[in-house]
């Protein structure tokens, strides 16, 4: 039998691997090993709950909204950061989820703050809120879908190579006409949008935001992992590597709970990076051909 | 508007451009013009600032002081990637693949710039044709040889349909029978094509015998421009290849 737990594992591995999608599109081609993906995930939700509880706008509308802000805010943080390369872009992409978070918690007239927003559940496609978990799963199936289709399209595309030849050598790129800032900012801004979508499923899906729920480092990381485990740079990646972690997770977390899931889940990661350090499907690829 | 100019200009024009890296002179008030069709060679001992010229024209550089112009218009201030646009392809003497792209991708980039996807593919394999890779075209470029990336270099210069090609030593490194082809392909570009081309090139002969014209640098400074005859009898190119007295 399917029970709820079960189902909610599902959604979240569907979820987990758009969200990692998300990333790939910036990292895997483009180069931008970015830490602040939760920052997008974060502003994503906390547009909808907000608009939601207390303007009693849509979640619809509010998921538009989520969307133009997490974009606007993507182009101003990064433009100063594509000035910076490697580790450093990282390291300043960290930044502004944990910028954000210290804002949701303190700025209590709108997020109230650390208590954290409860989205009242008025089932109905009009408030994007179901009674039945197989409804969530559909739409974070769509979304990875989506993802999934945009990444595919991209692969080896206009902007899949543009992107891959401003990684690989950007002087080169420009040499080709190829103008860095702009396809930098182009992937960066379709990624930030589908990840606010992505915040908007678990705002309309969990029904309660609080700062590290949706803020926390640890999502940016454990976003970025999926792709490193399942294959940075191809479209399946995403998908397989949260296809693998996310149940491991959760199966760990039921039977084992804190440390040892911890353990087993580090002793997996480990695993992968040094069997496949290009993750599970560059291995296969590599293995079986193209 | 240009109906009453009585001579043609010159595709390019290059004029005073100066380039300093701190108390270094790199490039010191360097002035000559390229004509369509012509195949000017940029020659001097190593240092002389000919690299650095180059990464000024296709802007990579930008320069402190001097005005560059390219078909009637200034490109002074305007990035690489527009003056790729503009019709100026260069070449890296320190070469510069994609190297997790295929020979055939690397090009695409560039043939991207100016056509649809399908097409950019047929154009990008034809010019890997053209240069004589076409058995190469779809191994990865990382996997290539020095003498394999160098005519790379000289395709992905091609794929931006350029008027103006920057070559940087794609000589060095070939056996006598390729630089003859390869001085075939040049001179096939620029009297067939039409296009302009600046050649810094150290093999002398293969550039005395391809070049119309002949420009010197030395310590950033242009000290002759002529004939490739007149230039190699020139005093001052001499010492400066050679070395005079005091050094």
């Amino acid at each position: 039998m399917i029970n709820d737990y079960y189902l909610n594992i599902v959604v979240m591995t569907f979820l987990w691997a758009a969200l990692s999608g998300c990333w790939n599109l910036m990292a895997g081609y483009g180069g931008l090993v970015s830490l602040g993906q939760s920052a997008f995930f974060g502003i994503g939700a906390y547009t909808t709950a907000v608009l939601y509880t207390t303007f009693g706008l849509s979640p619809w509308l509010g998921m538009l909204a989520g969307v133009v802000v997490t974009t606007s805010t993507a182009v101003l943080i990064s433009w100063p950061c594509f000035r910076l390369r490697g580790a450093f872009f990282s390291l300043a992409t960290m930044v502004f989820p944990i910028v954000l978070e210290i804002v949701a918690n303190n700025w209590k007239d709108v997020t109230r703050g650390s208590s954290g927003i409860a989205m009242a559940f008025k089932p109905g496609l009009a408030n994007f809120m179901f009674d039945s978990r197989w409804a969530y799963m559909a739409a974070a199936f769509v979304l990875m879908m989506v993802v999934y289709g945009i990444t595919r399209w991209m692969h080896r595309g206009r902007l899949g190579l543009y992107l891959i030849a401003v990684r690989d050598d950007q002087a080169a790129a420009e040499s080709m006409g190829v103008e860095p800032v702009k396809v930098k900012m182009l992937v960066t801004v379709i990624s930030a949008a589908l990840t606010s979508v992505g915040g908007f499923l678990y705002a309309q899906y969990i029904l309660f935001l609080d700062p590290p729920s949706v803020f926390s480092i640890n999502i940016s990381v454990q976003i970025a992992l999926f792709s490193l485990i399942g294959g940075l740079g191809t479209p399946l990646g995403p998908i397989v590597g949260s296809l693998i972690m996310t149940p491991l997770d959760g199966v760990l977390s039921a039977y084992l709970g804190g440390g040892p899931r911890l353990l087993i889940y580090g002793a997996v990661l480990l695993g992968v990076v040094l069997i496949a350090p290009q993750g599970v499907v560059g291995a296969f690829k590599a293995r079986f051909g193209r | 508007m240009s109906a009453d100019r009585s001579a043609p200009q010159p595709l390019l024009q290059i004029n005073a451009v100066v380039r300093r890296f701190g108390g270094l002179v790199a490039v010191n008030e360097v002035s000559f013009d390229v004509a369509a069709g012509e195949i000017v060679g940029l020659i001097g001992p190593n240092g002389a600032g000919k690299t650095t010229l180059f990464d000024i024209l296709s802007g990579h550089t930008k320069s402190n002081a001097g005005r560059v112009s390219f078909a009637g218009r200034d490109l002074t201030n305007l990035p690489a990637a527009r003056r790729a646009r503009a019709g100026i392809g260069r070449t890296f003497q320190i070469v510069k693949p994609l190297t997790s792209l295929t020979v055939h991708e690397n090009v695409m980039v560039g043939a991207l710039l100016h056509n649809p996807q399908r097409v950019a593919r047929e154009k990008a394999a034809a010019i890997v044709e053209r240069v004589g890779m076409a058995d190469l075209l779809n191994r990865p470029a990382g996997s290539l040889t020095l003498e394999s990336r160098k005519r790379m270099e000289l395709a992905r210069a091609l794929s931006v349909e350029p008027r103006l090609l920057l070559l940087d030593e794609i000589l060095a490194g070939l056996n006598p029978s390729e630089v003859n082809e390869s001085l075939d392909l040049i001179r096939g570009f620029a009297k067939t094509d039409g296009l302009a081309v600046i050649m810094i090139e150290h093999i002398l002969h293969a550039v005395m015998s391809l070049a119309d014209r002949i420009v010197v640098l030395d310590y950033g400074v242009k000290i002759a421009e002529g004939l490739p005859a007149d230039v190699v009898r020139d005093p001052k190119v001499i010492a400066a290849y050679l070395g005079s007295d005091e050094e």
